[in-house]
Parts: C-alpha cells; sequence; structure tokens
C-alpha cells in the first residue's frame, strides 16, 4: 500500500443547524478544499459519509455535493455503516489512494436530523440495530447501550458514579471546542440526577443527537510532491484496521466487549508497527459513557474491567498521560452519525498541527481514531501521525 | 419458494399460533431466531424444530425512550434471554416494573404492538 497523506480538515458547527444535509456537506468540504490550497478540480473521487439521509428525502449524495462544488463529473458514492461511517468512509479512502487508484480523494460525513422530532429520531436510531429482532421488539439504542452496560457493571462491579465520570470529563474538554454542540460543565451530580433514559444510562450518560458535517482532502505522495515540494509537516495515515461485529448485541457470547473493535485495532496497530504506549491520544466512540470505558478496554489501553481507573485517576484528561475525546468526545463535541468519524480525524489534524487551543494536546505526535457503528456490528479505528 | 428451511415470515406466522420455532444443524446446535447457517459452526444444513419457550435474563435495561415503531407505554423492561434450548431472544417483560434480576426465569409470550401489524413483537412473562 502506498502511504496516504491528510492533506487538510474542515468542520461546521456541531448542534441544531438550519441548513440541510447538502449545505453542511459543502460548508465543511469549502473548508477542507481550502485549507488544502487545491480546487475542487483537483479531486478525483470522493466518498460521503452519511446514515440517515432518507429522513430528508435525500438519498444519493454523492452526485448532490460534487454538484454543489461544481465538479459533477467526479464519483462520489455514499459508505453507510451506522455511527462508523465515517471513519469507513476514511478506510475507502485510504484503500483507492493506497491502492494508486486515485491520488486526491475527498472524505465528507454529514448528518441532519434536527428535523426530526426526539420520537422519530429515536425511530430512525433504532433502524442501526438488528431492527427485525431488537429494534422491532422494543431496542431503542439507549436501550442496547443499557443492556449493555448493566452486564459490563454487574460483571466488573464498575458504578455509575464512574461513568459519569466520564461525561463530565467530556464536557469539560468541549469547553475549548468552539464547534462542540454542548458548551456546559457538569458535575458528577448532574449526571446522576438527570433523568433515566434506559437503566442505568441517564440523559448526561448519553450523546446528544446532533446536525454537522467534517470534511478532509486525503492524498498521494506523488500528489503531496507536486503540490507542496515536499512531504514533511504533514498528517499521515499510520495504520488503518476495519472489522465486522454481530449485528445483534443480544446475540453475543460476551456483551461486554465490541469485538469489531478489538479487530480493528489489532490491525491499525501492526499496519502502523505501533503499540499502545505510543499513542498520545485517542478520540474514541462514546456514544454512551459506558462506551469510553469499553473503548479504552477493547484497544488494549486498559484491562478487561479495569478502564474506570482510567477516568478516575486522571490519567484520560487532557494533561493526563492518554487523553481521550480531547474534543468533548460525542458526549459533548456532538454525534452527527455520518460525520462522527471524519469529525475525529478533524480532532487529530487540529491536535497534531498544534492547533487545538486550550484543548491542546502536548507533545502530540501520535493520534488514535476509534469509531464504532451502532453497537458494535462494525468499527474501524486509525493511527496518525506526522510525517 | 425460498430455500431457506425458515424464513422471518414463517417464524412468525408459527408465533401466531403460540409456537417458537428454531433450527437444529447435523451437529445438534440450536439456533434461534432463524437465520441461514448456525449459529455455532456455520453449518447451512438445518432442520425446522419446535423449541420450548423458557429461558433466563442474561441482563435487562428500563427503557424510558419511546420510539414511533414501538408504541408500548414507558416505562417498560427491556431483556436479553438465554433460552434453555439455545440461543438468545431480546423482547420486553410484561407488566410493569416487573422484579427483574439477572438468571430471572421467563418464558416467552408474543404479542402485537402497534396497528396493522404484519408480525407479532417478542415478549417475555416472568416464570
Amino acid at each position: 500500500m502506498r502511504s496516504v497523506y491528510v492533506l487538510s480538515a474542515g468542520i461546521t458547527k456541531y448542534g441544531k443547524s438550519q441548513l440541510t444535509a447538502r449545505e453542511l456537506a459543502l460548508e465543511a468540504s469549502k473548508k477542507a478544499i481550502l485549507e488544502a490550497g487545491i480546487s475542487p478540480a483537483d479531486i478525483q473521487a470522493g466518498f460521503v459519509a452519511n446514515a440517515f439521509s432518507l429522513s430528508e428525502k435525500q438519498g444519493h449524495l454523492g452526485p448532490i455535493i460534487m454538484s454543489g462544488l461544481g465538479v459533477p463529473d467526479i464519483p462520489a458514492s455514499t459508505i453507510e455503516s451506522a455511527c462508523a461511517s465515517g471513519s469507513a468512509a476514511i478506510r475507502e479512502a485510504w484503500v483507492n489512494i493506497g491502492a494508486g487508484l486515485y491520488d486526491c480523494m475527498l472524505v465528507v460525513g454529514v448528518e441532519k436530523i434536527s428535523q426530526l422530532d426526539t420520537i422519530t429520531a429515536t425511530t430512525y436510531f433504532s433502524f442501526g440495530s438488528d431492527y427485525i429482532f431488537e429494534g422491532a421488539c422494543g431496542a431503542s439504542f439507549p436501550g442496547l447501550y443499557g443492556a449493555l452496560a448493566r452486564a459490563y457493571m454487574n460483571k466488573f462491579g464498575t458504578t455509575e458514579e464512574q461513568l459519569a465520570m466520564v461525561a463530565v470529563k467530556n464536557h469539560e474538554n468541549a469547553m475549548s471546542n468552539p464547534i462542540a454542540h454542548l458548551h456546559k460543565r457538569i458535575t458528577i451530580d448532574d449526571v446522576m440526577k438527570s433523568p433515566v433514559v434506559a437503566s442505568p444510562l441517564k440523559l448526561f450518560d448519553a450523546c446528544p443527537f446532533s446536525d454537522g458535517a467534517a470534511a478532509s482532502i486525503l492524498c498521494s505522495e506523488d500528489f503531496l510532491r507536486k503540490l507542496k515540494g515536499n512531504v514533511s509537516d504533514t498528517v499521515t495515515i499510520f495504520g488503518s484496521g476495519r472489522a465486522g461485529g454481530t449485528g445483534a448485541l443480544h446475540q453475543r457470547e460476551d456483551m461486554t466487549s465490541i469485538n469489531s473493535a478489538v479487530l480493528a485495532g489489532r490491525e491499525a496497530f501492526k499496519r502502523a508497527n505501533l503499540s499502545q504506549k505510543d499513542i498520545d491520544f485517542a478520540e474514541v466512540h462514546d456514544c454512551f459513557t459506558i462506551a469510553e470505558l469499553v473503548a479504552e478496554e477493547d484497544l488494549g489501553f486498559a484491562p478487561k474491567g479495569q478502564a474506570a481507573k482510567l477516568t478516575q485517576e486522571g490519567y484520560t484528561k487532557i494533561d493526563g498521560d492518554l487523553p481521550i475525546n480531547p474534543s468533548g468526545g460525542l458526549k459533548a463535541k456532538g454525534h452527527p452519525v455520518g460525520a462522527t468519524g471524519v469529525g475525529q480525524l478533524v480532532e487529530v489534524y487540529e491536535q497534531l498541527h498544534g492547533h487545538a487551543g486550550g484543548r491542546q494536546v502536548e507533545n502530540a505526535r501520535i493520534g488514535l481514531t476509534h469509531n464504532v457503528g451502532a453497537t458494535g456490528g462494525s468499527c474501524a479505528v486509525h493511527i496518525f501521525g506526522m510525517s | 419458494m425460498s430455500n431457506q428451511p425458515l424464513t422471518v415470515d414463517q417464524f412468525y406466522a408459527q408465533a401466531r399460533a403460540d409456537r417458537l420455532l428454531g433450527l437444529r444443524c447435523e451437529s445438534g446446535h440450536v439456533t434461534v431466531p432463524p437465520r441461514r447457517s448456525c449459529r455455532i459452526c456455520q453449518s447451512l444444513n438445518m432442520q425446522v424444530i419446535e423449541i420450548a419457550k423458557t429461558g433466563k435474563v442474561v441482563s435487562f435495561t428500563v427503557v424510558h425512550v419511546k420510539s414511533r415503531d414501538f408504541p408500548l407505554e414507558t416505562p417498560y423492561t427491556l431483556a436479553i434471554v438465554k433460552l434453555d434450548a439455545g440461543g438468545n431472544l431480546l423482547g420486553v417483560i410484561n407488566g410493569s416494573t416487573p422484579e427483574v434480576v439477572s438468571g430471572s426465569k421467563v418464558s416467552v409470550k408474543f404479542r402485537d404492538v402497534g396497528e396493522n401489524g404484519k408480525w407479532p413483537r417478542i415478549f417475555f412473562e416472568l416464570i
């Protein structure tokens, strides 16, 4: 595989937007194109990451976005992998460039669901489960993670207060993230007193429904040399991993680990020729507080059942040994489903370039992203560093 | 005519007659709910059998969020159940705030939720 570089990143504010999905996608794409110093015509192909555009009655987003950029001849397909759509799209771009087919690609993730009321949005999100035997039987997305959380807490003794610490940390981090959906400091008490969504998970254990888009221009070494004359000081994809998992949570023997994340992590580390100790910070998929703990264990950052200690002892704070979700994570930065995985790349890009302002991780040289689809039916992990 | 031994449609048609169907491969593994290959050994050679409707709760959650396609009054208790015959099912446990712990014994009860339901939904009753 050829080396693949992250030439640029662009992101919109996450939250409740009056813009349509196409407009959000174009805003992020234009930012990425400008930042890269290229013109749309330099892009040879694109991948769009999106899960629920049909809620706006708009499928076939690729041509809509490329037409919006003024380059309708350029092909773009939508990659859908539930909440892992963004990282799945990055993975496919990495494959296409790495294999030598294209030299310059656009990856843009987008989601627009604020036009739906909460009940309808909850319904759409349940489509990411095994719908026939989970969603249709009463399993909404919080319900599935609630059952996972209970199984985990029964097995390892982790408490609701320890889960709350994850939310508190991520809200704190988001205070320094201008594009975050939520800018609000919370306490453990706030989390504990928030209404139950699906026990033991409460409102403040759960990420918000967000609109938003994130984009990136990925390119080959040839393209980079032609554009900049050298390959230094550019974010590089050191490793990529992608794996599947049992589509239905309730079919798994062990609900307390997301096997697709374990496998994807292993592949990414192997390709990068790195191990856990080399990672300076990570953006992981904290759709619910429990998911951040499970992620830390699946990626090998903590022994099974012990991840709560990492938060409790401050390891995962921005100034800790292993900052997790310096952006605020899905919990506070937000979760525009199709955009999230690409948004994680944007955070890594800003951290590695030293542009993360108040949430800057010191000496950030190698960053990892971990993005999961629904309850773990799919996952992609990427490891990035400076060339 | 499908080459599947048991389709979802057939599974739910029998559910209306209060029968729980599963699939048994030549090695004796039981797969529920229906799928094309054995959940244990991936065998494609499976026979349809009727299985006992009893099982034990593996995990559960009390759900407070409403969804359009599942118009049941909240809160309700959602459970993941390991069937005595083998395989897991997910569904709501009947009753408001039933006393449930991991290991609680339940039996499968199919019920309709919402209108014009083509298929019933999987529910459980504490026993």
